[in-house]
């Protein structure tokens, strides 16, 4: 039977030009598809913004993925054809676009006076836009009346992101790895808090290492570090999380980051709210972990100011 | 105070469901706090510092993990009804449906979403006929789930549809597929080029799922309401429902499924099908498929056949009114004693018992059943068998003051056991339908109760012969292959389709060499 043809509109630049696979997950406007290599590419409805491993196609605003395709449903891809078998479903990816992270190469200049005013725009929309759940409500506020894994996960907190920041700010790859490893695979989500927060933290490190050169061999020295930890992640955070070692982030986190490059306080609060709405923590975990690398004093920019609401 | 966990393997919910499935455990009685969270190390630790047991050896990142701390009495119930929760639930994020500002009328729904089109009423009968009115004045189509809407009643409101353009699909309209969207009970099939039309909720079930295992879909399916072919209501519905498929550039080949329609009713609804413009597949159960086929329609015998014919038609390939003779894998018959002669059926689908009563007086004497093709095979007293007898449980006799039996399946376990006690009985069928509305684990139900009547028989020396079928698609929320395999291990021998569980049900009684069920 022929299958139907749904136009892709763009394609991610980490995702091959020939794969097979099977479908892993999927949800109303995305798919997940893992790979032979065991690698993940997610196919997402228009509305949805790029990803590195993405490929987003003209699927009607009304239709969802579970019609068309299901767990373990082989797929194949060459240039021009994604398809799965059994079943109708095919996208033409020849008109596609490639879409690249424009954060390769982007030197963000973190000492500039106006970082931090933009930055404090970031930093209203997490306290005003957070839903609940995740980081941001134990690092926002007060968990002593929360359950007591919310108690748990805050003291989690208090310890891991003050060691995080002591060792970032002291460029100290092995001290970092630790506490990132206390982080990792933490709290809800799909994607646990702890690793949307991790994929946010490296965002900012590649936004400033182009500038800040120190911060480039700590970068580097990390990048062993979290690929074991991506590898002990569910797929879908270990793409992620893969990802931001090579310095490749979806499209909404790339866009506060290009935002608050430029201080454009305005386009900083938008693409904030628009990263926010990202799953249900998920968003705001990543810009949680974004703003807490963005503020870091390491050591070549000793005027920063250190955003760590948790108390220590 | 004491917590129980449950590793859910490989289940990749998003984070919305997950935080959902959490608050409502959570607000269950007797639960003091409840988590779902992905097994990672971290989590794990994390549990375990805020004091809840979980030795959850050998879990992975990859594995769901649901714990709960409340009272003894209420831990196993909490993570029932999460597991529950999790087979209902859409995996899909869907937090915009726990607002609090949720529409109280059609009307505030549709200030809410202006460019919907059609509404679902389930509300109880009495109120239902005024808020389809309602929303027919608003423009709305209507799917009319509530039942004890009167004839009158869905006369009045099929008239005023059809005056405005618009369909009524009920009332008791228990399934449809519209733009790909499972409605009340249905399941989750491809879309594709095959419209079906039904007054019988089962029968679009059977066909949709059947449509999807051979390789097609399904562009749209709409009910119609059980009485819409009767010669009081005229077949409003139905002519609507034709109309809109032959007007629509995505379906290919129509199905239309019924039980006998009043005579005068069929003739205008076949005349209609024969100008459609497209081709029509057209069930009528109990109707000579030769006798109706011509100029565009094409007629066949089961739902099994609806299925097929509509799906070689779309493939470019000729059609045949039956497909009985489909070669597939022979089963070992059982081993019967001489008093074990009758089959009994105990159906939760309503045209799954008509369609097994069709196709079994074809072929044995003495079929009973509680929805019989003929008057004499009429049972007395629906609650006890005699001879063949075949069991709608979801009848309005058994199903009164309790959910139907596709939820609750207390009623026939007890029958399969009654069934079990009796020697003449030789073999059970039985029907086991998937998707949205359906029991969340039907299998789970009806395997302790297969074992039970096994070990009922094995005591008097007997072996009873469990067949029956699986109606649900693998993206159904219970899981296709779990189910099966479930019910493959506790010995029921599974076929592909209704007519085909009968059909074997059929030569194991009459000692004939098995006819073949499909392999999945």
């Amino acid at each position: 039977m022929r299958p139907q043809l749904i136009a892709a509109l763009s394609v991610g630049s980490r995702v091959p030009s020939h794969f097979s696979g099977r479908v892993h997950s999927v949800y109303r406007r995305a798919c997940n598809i893992e790979l032979d290599d065991g690698t993940l590419i997610t196919v997402l409805g228009c509305e949805q913004t790029n990803l590195p491993h993405g490929i987003r196609c003209e699927l009607p605003e009304r239709e969802v993925f579970q019609v068309w395709m299901r767990p373990g449903q082989a797929v194949a891809a060459d240039a021009s054809l994604f398809r799965a078998f059994p079943g109708e479903f095919a996208l033409d990816l020849r008109g596609a676009a490639l879409w690249r992270c424009r954060l390769r190469g982007f030197a963000m200049d973190s000492q500039a006076k106006a970082s931090p005013r933009a930055l404090s725009a970031a930093q209203r929309v997490l306290r005003q836009c957070t839903t609940g759940g995740g980081f941001v409500p134990l690092l926002l506020g007060d968990a002593a009346r929360g359950s007591t894994l919310e108690r748990a996960m805050q003291r989690r907190l208090r310890e891991a992101l003050p060691a995080l920041s002591r060792a970032s700010c002291a460029l100290d790859c092995t001290a970092a790895a630790r506490a990132l490893e206390q982080l990792a695979g933490l709290g809800p989500g799909l994607t646990p808090s702890g690793d949307d927060f991790i994929v946010g933290y490296l965002a900012a490190l590649h936004a400033r290492s182009s500038r800040e050169t120190l911060l480039r061999s700590f970068l580097a020295g990390l990048a062993g570090a979290v690929t074991r930890l991506a590898a002990a992640a569910n797929l879908i955070s270990r793409q992620f999380m893969l990802n931001a070692v090579e310095g490749e982030f979806s499209e909404a986190l790339a866009q506060v980051v290009l935002a608050a490059g430029a201080f454009d306080e305005r386009r900083l609060g938008d693409s904030a709210v628009r990263l926010v709405r990202v799953g249900h923590s998920s968003g705001a975990d990543s810009l949680a972990g974004l703003l807490f690398g963005l503020c870091l004093p390491v050591a070549s920019t000793p005027h920063h100011r250190v955003w760590m609401p948790v108390a220590t | 105070m004491p917590t129980a966990f449950k590793v859910v393997p490989r289940e990749y919910r998003d984070s919305v469901s997950l935080m959902q499935l959490s608050a409502l455990v959570s607000k269950l009685p007797g639960v003091e706090e409840a988590s779902a969270v992905m097994a990672t190390p971290n989590n794990l630790a994390l549990l375990s510092e805020a004091g809840f047991d979980v030795s959850a050896a050998g879990a992975t990142a990859a594995d769901l993990l649901i714990v709960v701390r409340g009272t003894q009495s209420a831990l196993a119930g909490a993570i029932e009804e999460a597991l529950k929760n999790l087979a209902r639930q859409a995996p899909s994020a869907q937090a915009a449906e726990s607002s609090d500002d949720k529409p109280r009328s059609v009307q505030m729904a549709l200030a809410d979403a202006g460019t919907a089109n059609m509404v679902l009423i389930s509300t109880p009968g009495e109120y239902a006929a005024a808020e389809a009115l309602k929303a027919l004045r608003l423009g709305l189509n209507v799917m009319l789930f509530s039942d004890n809407v009167s004839e009158e009643q869905e006369l009045r409101l099929k008239r005023v549809a059809s005056q405005r353009d618009l369909i009524v699909m009920g009332p008791d309209c228990g399934t449809a597929i519209i733009n790909g969207v499972p409605l009340a009970f249905a399941n989750v099939v491809k879309r594709g080029p095959i419209g079906v039309v039904g007054a019988s909720g089962t029968g679009l079930q059977e066909v949709t799922v059947l449509v999807d295992w051979l390789g097609s879909g399904v562009s749209q399916a709409i009910g119609t309401g059980g009485r819409d072919l009767q010669a009081m209501i005229g077949g409003i519905s139905t002519s609507q429902a034709l109309r809109h498929l032959a007007a629509d550039t995505r379906t290919g080949v129509i199905v239309l499924v019924s039980k006998p329609p009043a005579a005068e009713v069929a003739e205008r609804i076949l005349n209609q099908a024969r100008q459609a413009g497209k081709p029509v597949v057209v069930n009528f159960l109990g109707t000579d498929p030769e006798k109706i086929s011509g100029g565009g329609v094409h007629g066949v015998r089961t739902l099994e056949d609806a299925a097929r014919a509509a799906v070689d038609i779309a493939a470019g390939e000729l059609p045949r009114h039956s497909y009985s003779d489909v070669p597939v894998q022979t089963v070992r018959l059982p081993k019967l004693r001489s008093g074990q002669r009758y089959i009994r059926g105990t159906y939760s689908g309503g045209t799954f018992c008509y369609e097994a009563v069709l196709l079994l007086d074809e072929q044995l004497d003495n079929v009973y059943s509680n929805t019989p093709v003929r008057m004499q095979g009429r049972l007395e007293d629906p609650r006890r068998s005699h001879h063949h007898t075949l069991i709608d449980l979801g009848d309005g006799a058994f199903t009164r003051g309790r959910p139907h039996p596709m939820i609750d399946f207390r009623l026939r376990n007890e029958r399969i056991i009654r069934e079990a006690q009796d020697p003449e009985t030789a073999v059970i069928l039985l029907d086991v339908v998937l998707g949205y509305g359906a029991n969340a684990d039907p299998a789970a139900e009806l395997v302790p109760t297969v074992r039970r009547a096994r070990e009922i028989a094995a005591h008097g020396k007997r072996n009873i012969a469990f067949v029956g079928h699986v109606c649900g698609t693998p993206g159904d929320p219970q899981g296709l292959d779990l189910q099966t395999d479930a019910l493959v291990q506790a010995g029921v021998v599974l076929t592909q389709s209704n007519a085909q569980a009968v059909r074997l049900a059929a030569s194991m009684v009459l000692g004939r060499a098995s006819l073949p069920p499909s392999p999945r």
